[in-house]
């Protein structure tokens, strides 16, 4: 049985209704007119979704046993579809020739990372900025002054480590943080976070690999009251592991892949990186979308844009994104309402079901998990607009549902991460904490952003209202 | 069979009644034992109290700022030591008085006077030094001390003063059972529901006409009537039947932010089990992984488990956890053996004995926690009774629980089995600490020991975080040698709401923060 079987059967109950034939053959190409004849999907009480943009999501296009037969003869595919991200790099290491899946692998490997240093930076300026208490040692300036050049506050950041005293130890960092932190732009160019003498990672980016941080990381500053050291970590270690990724997902894919790496990363840059909205979509090999959280490379580029255009994405986008196309009617005088935008990806996912169902001549347990992903993503990128249009709470209901329906194969690590990076930022560490727990087995560099979100907790709850436990 | 189809039907026909227009009805794990907030004890009765009452401050449950619906704003006075508190005009309590500074005060000294005996306020006895209404509309709450963020502290519900007699506060008052609140919904408790009535007010204007809360009963029977819209909401479904809901389109699994995890508490003071060595002997007989498969429904090795092993009084995900402390996930009976026959107990017959008298373990557990974790009772009892030892089970309602056994009374029992939920305080002193000047408020066998005392002090002295966190990994460390519990998991909380209810966002702890957006839409 293959490892998709597994997914439909575990996630739904259901396996894929026929046998596979795994013959392999030419993949498809997204960016190309689909072949098949647009179906037209009625669901009832709501206008339709356009069935040209629904039969060429990948869900769709893939729910044809044939198409989908050369991704079930490899097992990376079901490792990806599990998230297993890092058996999959694993097995599609072995296989060079597979170079569009590991460039898709580190790209999602670097835009977690990022996600991770982002999470850190938002706990640190929680614990040593607006929570900071008289007996912290003085080092937790260049901790803070860190997670401010991470959260795109480059001038707090001089400021900061102007003020930094009693940190011998820290003495070569800072000043190379302090000359980051005077750059025009500051976060426009990542790379001297990655180099001495700031920890680096010692194998050059080489597609497959996966490297995980020292702990070189960790830093423990004596208490001045004679107490235990206070600990933290090294936040640039994340953001050199991010770029390595970034450099490893380039160099699988080659300068082809530039726009889709580009695309994909859109969304998870930092607060302060510079990023282009795409004109137009890239075209990409079905290699690039299957098991995704974009349906077609359309979605892939309009998620990316909206990070910078907002609304604006939707227009620009909806004749050619089925998620612009689907959020267009839950924008209501110039707002998103989040309500609106559950309805329509509800209606989204019975269209997906419905499509797959016409397209493989028949329901299929699998049907639910591919249009759960198409749900999920969708919501992820109406998280990228509301945050686009300066509309944070309705971006935080939609993040809330986004993961609430983060169930098996639309429980993506790289989003996991993002909301535990969300939720360090609002000062709420108990659910981040859960994320990284659950996702270290599998990415153990995440423990450099447990120390941060650690402190966050910590002082959180010597600080909060009295509280007895329950039953 | 007959009377589990007689409840479905009886199930439907109610939700036909109240499941309709904008009337929702849900299942609670338990009965809320009191509406008072001073007497909260369970998580029911933290989430109802949430609809009758506001609470001073309160976080937004999705960006976590700090926010007040009776405040209108605040002015912080004598140098920290003091705020001043300006409220919302035109609320009312659910009487229709209107709600004045003087109530503020009121709340603050009933949970300064002594004679309430409530454990909610002996915790703000530390926050809190006075309050003083200056007018109608403006209280000055005077602090004990300079805080680091003053308002986190006052998060208590408000309490009308016209409702009691004085500011000695008992648990035992009618308030328990029809309170008067500020909060959206003024509610009712009967014997076997709480209703809560839309009350609008100034600050709150639910979308939502009544919300009744039902006792949990049979989780299968529960599961069949949310998929039926004969009720519209579970607050904790069991993980064994949350596939089922998950593949109903017209169900939504709704995550809870809640830290709890389980545990069996065992009577140091009785028997066998004063020697450690016995407690560690029943550690090794329980067979956590064959527990989890039976009750729980997850296995060893399934991804993102909503149960995990703990060795210790916290979570894994909290920094509080002694990650060197290894979990026991299979019982060793051989290792047992050894242990208990080093203690002086013989095996006969099968049955382990001391002193010639078989080993009868009186057995109980918190009869909700038998909903979520199917058997769980008999399937403990079961592994017991492999490795030798002769037991009796019970279960114990949520009204004994809170009346014997959080008050060290219970000691007729060998080993209860329980949970303690926490938010983002994760204080377990008052489980530990030897019971005496209103130290170890919930030690459930009076479990004492100087060592874990000290480490106890030691947390509550710490000067900074990191002190007080290696205070818990100590203290973790003591406790898994020491065993007065016997740790089993944390378990996640997951609630299923039909998916006529919208904007249902649920709140971290409290559940029903954000109630108001709550509408119910066919």
């Amino acid at each position: 049985m293959s490892a998709l079987h597994e997914i439909g059967r575990s996630s739904r109950g259901f396996a894929f209704a026929a046998a596979l034939l795994l013959a392999s053959g030419p993949l498809g190409c997204a960016g190309e007119e689909a072949e098949q004849a647009p179906v037209a999907i009625a669901v009832a009480g709501k206008e339709a979704l356009p069935a040209a943009l629904v039969s060429a999501a990948w869900p769709s296009r893939l729910a044809v046993d044939a198409t989908r037969a050369p991704f079930e003869a490899h097992p990376g595919w079901g490792l990806l579809f599990q998230r297993k991200t890092d058996e999959a790099l694993a097995a599609f290491a072995a296989e060079p020739q597979q170079t569009v899946p590991l460039a898709r692998l580190h790209a999602d490997l670097a835009a977690l990372y990022r996600q991770a240093a982002l999470l850190g930076a938002n706990a640190t300026r929680h614990v040593y900025g607006t929570d900071r208490l008289p007996q912290d040692p003085p080092q937790v300036d260049y901790l803070l002054a860190e997670a401010l050049i991470l959260t795109g506050d480059c001038g707090g950041a001089a400021s900061t480590l102007g003020r930094l005293t009693g940190a011998s130890e820290l003495t070569e960092r800072a000043a190379a943080l302090a000359a980051f932190a005077a750059r025009p732009g500051c976060l426009s160019d990542l790379a001297p976070l990655g180099l001495a003498p700031f920890p680096v990672i010692a194998e050059p980016p080489t597609p497959g690999l996966n490297p995980s941080l020292s702990t070189e990381a960790a830093y423990a500053f004596a208490d001045l009251g004679g107490g235990p050291p206070t600990t933290g970590a090294e936040l640039a270690a994340l953001v050199a592991l991010s770029r390595w990724h970034e450099a490893a997902a380039r160099a699988a894919g080659g300068p082809e892949a530039g726009a889709a790496i580009d695309q994909l990363l859109a969304p998870w840059r930092l607060p302060g990186e510079t990023v282009e909205a795409p004109a137009a979509a890239a075209t990409l090999d079905d290699a690039w979308l299957f098991g995704g959280f974009a349906m077609s490379p359309a979605d892939l580029a309009f998620t990316a844009a909206a990070r910078t255009t907002g609304l604006g994405a939707v227009e620009a986008w909806r004749d050619r994104s089925l998620y612009a196309a689907a959020l267009g009617p839950a924008i209501v005088e110039g707002a998103l309402v989040p309500e609106l935008v559950l309805d329509q990806a509800a209606l989204l996912g019975r269209s997906l079901r419905a499509a797959q169902e016409q397209a493989g001549g028949g329901a299929q347990g699998f049907h639910r998990t591919f249009s759960d992903i198409g749900v999920v993503g969708f919501l992820r990128a109406a998280v990228v607009v509301a945050e686009g249009a300066g509309q944070a709470r309705d971006a935080g209901i939609l993040r809330v549902n986004a993961f609430e329906r983060s169930e098996g194969a639309a429980g993506d690590p790289l989003f996991l991460v993002g909301l535990a990076a969300w939720d360090a930022g609002n000062r709420s560490p108990l659910r981040a904490q859960e994320i990284v727990h659950n996702q270290l087995a599998r990415f153990p560099s995440l423990a450099v952003a447990r120390y941060p979100l650690d402190a966050l907790h910590l002082r959180l709850g010597r600080t909060a209202a009295p509280s007895n436990p329950v039953h | 069979m007959a009377r589990r189809t007689a409840l479905v039907f009886a199930t439907l026909a109610l939700g036909a009644v109240v499941g309709t227009g904008s009337s929702l009805s849900y299942n609670e794990e338990v009965l809320p034992s009191t509406l008072n907030p001073l007497y909260a004890s369970s998580m029911s009765d933290f989430r109802s109290q949430e609809l009758v009452f506001d609470r001073l401050y309160f976080h937004d449950a999705i960006n976590n700022d700090l926010k007040s619906r009776v405040i209108q704003k605040f002015e912080m006075v004598d140098d920290g030591r003091g705020v001043k508190l300006t409220l919302v005009p035109g609320i009312k309590w659910h009487d229709g008085k209107a709600l004045s500074a003087k109530d503020i005060c009121f709340t603050v000294d009933a949970m300064l006077d002594p004679k309430t005996t409530s454990p909610v306020a002996e915790g703000y006895r530390a926050v809190l030094a006075g309050c003083e209404a200056q007018g109608n509309q403006v209280a000055k709450i005077k602090f004990t001390q300079v805080f680091h963020n003053p308002l986190e502290r006052l998060g208590f519900a408000v309490l009308p003063e016209a409702g009691f007699t004085s500011t000695a506060i008992s648990p035992d008052l009618d308030f328990a059972a029809h309170p008067i609140g500020t909060g959206p919904f003024k509610g009712s408790r009967g014997r076997r529901a709480v209703t809560f009535d839309v009350f609008a007010n100034a600050h709150h204007n639910p979308g939502i006409a009544q919300l009744r809360l039902n006792d949990a009963g049979d989780p299968a029977l529960q599961v069949r009537s949310l998929i039926n819209n004969g009720s519209q909401g579970i607050i904790a479904v069991p993980p064994l039947l949350r596939a089922e809901l998950s593949a109903s389109d017209d169900v939504t699994l709704k995550t809870y932010d809640l830290r709890s995890w389980w545990f069996i508490a065992v009577n140091t003071t009785k028997g066998a089990l004063k020697d450690k060595r016995v407690r560690q002997a029943l550690n090794l007989s329980i067979d956590r992984s064959e527990l989890r498969k039976l009750a729980i429904g997850t296995m060893q090795g399934d991804q993102n488990s909503p149960c995990e092993f703990i060795s210790g009084p916290f979570v894994q995900a909290s920094p509080y956890y002694n990650r060197a402390v290894p979990v026991m996930e299979r019982s060793d009976l051989k290792k047992a053996e050894g242990l208990l026959t080093s203690a002086g107990l013989e095996k006969v017959g099968g049955t382990w004995s001391q002193a010639g008298q078989p080993i009868n373990l009186n057995l109980g557990l918190l009869a909700p926690l038998n909903n979520e974790a199917e058997d769980l009772l008999s399937q403990i009892g079961n592994q017991l009774t492999a490795a030798g030892f002769k037991r009796q089970d019970q279960k114990i309602t949520d009204d004994e629980w809170n009346r014997r056994v959080k008050t060290g009374q219970a000691k007729e029992y060998d080993l209860v089995v329980g949970k303690w939920s926490f938010g983002v305080v994760e204080e377990v002193n008052a489980l530990f600490h030897t019971r005496a000047a209103g130290q170890g408020k919930l030690n459930i066998f009076n479990y004492s020991n100087p060592a874990v005392d000290a480490v106890l002090k030691e947390y509550d002295a710490a000067r900074t975080d990191k002190a007080a966190q290696d205070a818990y990994h100590k203290l973790h460390a003591m406790l898994a040698d020491e065993l007065p519990y016997l740790f089993l998991w944390k378990l996640d909380t997951r609630s299923a709401w039909r998916t006529e209810v919208r904007g249902n966002l649920i709140a971290p702890y409290y559940y029903f923060t954000e109630v108001d957006a709550w509408k119910y839409a066919k």
